[in-house]
């Protein structure tokens, strides 16, 4: 058993007290990270209970409820974000990678006390993979948040829709990663190989202008 | 060959048309750097994930059914960010609301009878909005864009009403009448899907404006779906093929009305 609320103190306070000395993108980027940490241990929460009454497995809840759930908690302040402060394009994607991020670290620090950290593979593993899975799924959302607002000034459909294709991204990760073997391994190369696929237009619309 | 393997084979062909469809869009946002055109991409980046999901999921769990998952999602990421493209096309007039809201209760009725069919009362609730708004922007994108004759719409209505009306009277009527007029059914579906992807490579072929071409495109996908969530075992499986077609007619009026 790992005391989760504890751990969220440790790396909490810390991020807290940057807070006040921290000014413009980088103020924004810890609040999101901070975000980001408190975000998951709800996740956690939530996707237990909802375990609890549907009687579902560990593997089936990772599999079929942990990606809504957490999806939903990860949007949900996004849209705080994007309602309450209006930010431009590049603040979208900082407090999008800020909460990824800080969603990322917190999984991985309860994963590390409950299965410890000597094995590098794992490590790598749970680095690699997972991480990189919670930043490129909040980039995807934050990448069509902007172009949503870009085409149709902030239609519910367009936002709704940038929402579910994290969803989908972050459930088919779960799914390939749930079962030993081949589907395994794809489902590790996933968030990589989506992360190099997203750079490069990425820049290639910086560069002619269509994002920030 | 067995209907699942058949299926199997549709959807292996729809993820190659998706697959040579985001690579054309890729080179149009390339090319005009339109957000729309990004949106389109986005779009069909989610229908290939979520196509990809049920292979994986096929392949992994073959036994078990699939329960409300991810994919409900990413179906929905598609239709979505699809309809806010090509609504975003058509957003420079304003008629169209009375169709669009004639669609979007014919959407309802379907859902209606989805619950009634399957018992799956979470997964369609929530395909409810997203088909509604889908059928909706379909309507109001075919009125805008001057695709139909009042004469075709008529005729397009009372299809819709008379498919609806068929498929309800299917729950109450005794076996032997219930089998013909499931056929009826899949007849009349299946003529209108014809009709229209007719129309709509006409429309591309004979050089229409892009935006009607897009309209019709739209109907044909947009009616393509439904048909897929009618149909059962090879019906199904012409369903997917026709939706692979129409969603390649819509690409291709789009990135026309994107570059003119």
């Amino acid at each position: 058993m790992i005391y989760a609320e504890n751990i969220f103190i440790c790396i909490a306070v810390p991020l807290l007290i940057s807070l006040l000395f921290a000014e413009g993108s980088a103020r924004g980027f810890i609040a999101s990270f901070l975000t980001g940490t408190a975000v998951c241990l709800l996740s956690a929460y939530i996707s237990g209970f909802l375990q609890i009454v549907s009687g579902m497995s560990v593997g089936d809840t990772a599999v079929f409820l942990s990606p809504v759930v957490e999806e939903i908690m990860k949007f949900l302040p996004m849209l705080f974000v994007l309602f309450i402060f209006m930010p431009e394009d590049s603040g979208l994607f900082i407090a999008a990678i800020g909460i990824g991020a800080g969603f990322a670290t917190f999984e991985n620090c309860c994963y590390l006390l409950s299965s410890g950290a000597a094995s590098l593979r794992y490590m790598l593993i749970r680095g690699l993979a997972v991480g990189v899975m919670h930043i490129i799924s909040m980039l995807t959302l934050a990448f069509g948040l902007v172009l949503v607002r870009r085409v149709r000034l902030l239609s519910l459909p367009g936002i709704a829709g940038a929402f579910s294709l994290s969803v989908i991204f972050h459930g088919l990760y779960n799914l390939l990663v749930s079962e030993p073997g081949i589907s395994s391994a794809i489902g590790y190369i996933l968030p990589l190989a989506t992360a190099a696929l997203l750079y490069f237009p990425y820049r290639s619309l910086r560069r002619t202008g269509v994002l920030f | 060959m067995t209907t699942e393997r058949l299926s199997i084979a549709a959807f292996l062909i729809l993820i190659a048309v998706i697959s040579i469809l985001l690579i054309r869009t890729a080179r149009l946002v390339a090319k005009s750097g339109d957000s729309g055109a990004v949106l389109l991409l986005f779009a069909l980046i989610s229908l290939l994930v979520n196509d990809f999901y049920w292979i994986a999921y096929e392949a992994l769990r073959p036994d078990i059914r699939m329960p409300f998952a991810a994919n409900e999602f990413g179906e929905a990421a598609f239709y979505l960010l699809f309809c806010s493209a090509v609504s975003a096309v058509f957003r420079d007039r304003g008629e169209g609301r009375t169709e669009g809201i004639w669609a979007a209760v014919f959407a309802l009725a379907s859902v209606g009878l989805w619950i009634a069919w399957s018992g799956e009362w979470v997964q369609d609730l929530m395909a409810a909005p997203v088909h509604v708004y889908c059928l909706y922007v379909t309507a109001v994108s075919l009125r805008r864009g001057d695709a139909l004759s009042p004469r075709e719409w008529r005729l397009w209505g009372g299809a819709a009403a008379a498919l609806i009306a068929m498929q309800t009277a299917i729950f109450f009527v005794p076996g032997g009448l219930k089998s013909s007029l499931d056929l009826a059914c899949y007849l009349l579906m299946f003529s209108v899907q014809a009709v229209l992807i007719v129309k709509a490579v006409r429309a591309i072929g004979s050089g229409m404006p892009a935006k009607t071409q897009l309209a019709l495109s739209l109907g044909a996908m947009v009616w393509s779906v439904s048909v897929v969530y009618m149909s059962a075992g090879y019906w199904y499986v012409t369903g997917l093929l026709c939706e692979a077609v129409s969603m390649s007619a819509v690409q291709i009026s789009f990135e026309r009305e994107i570059l003119r």
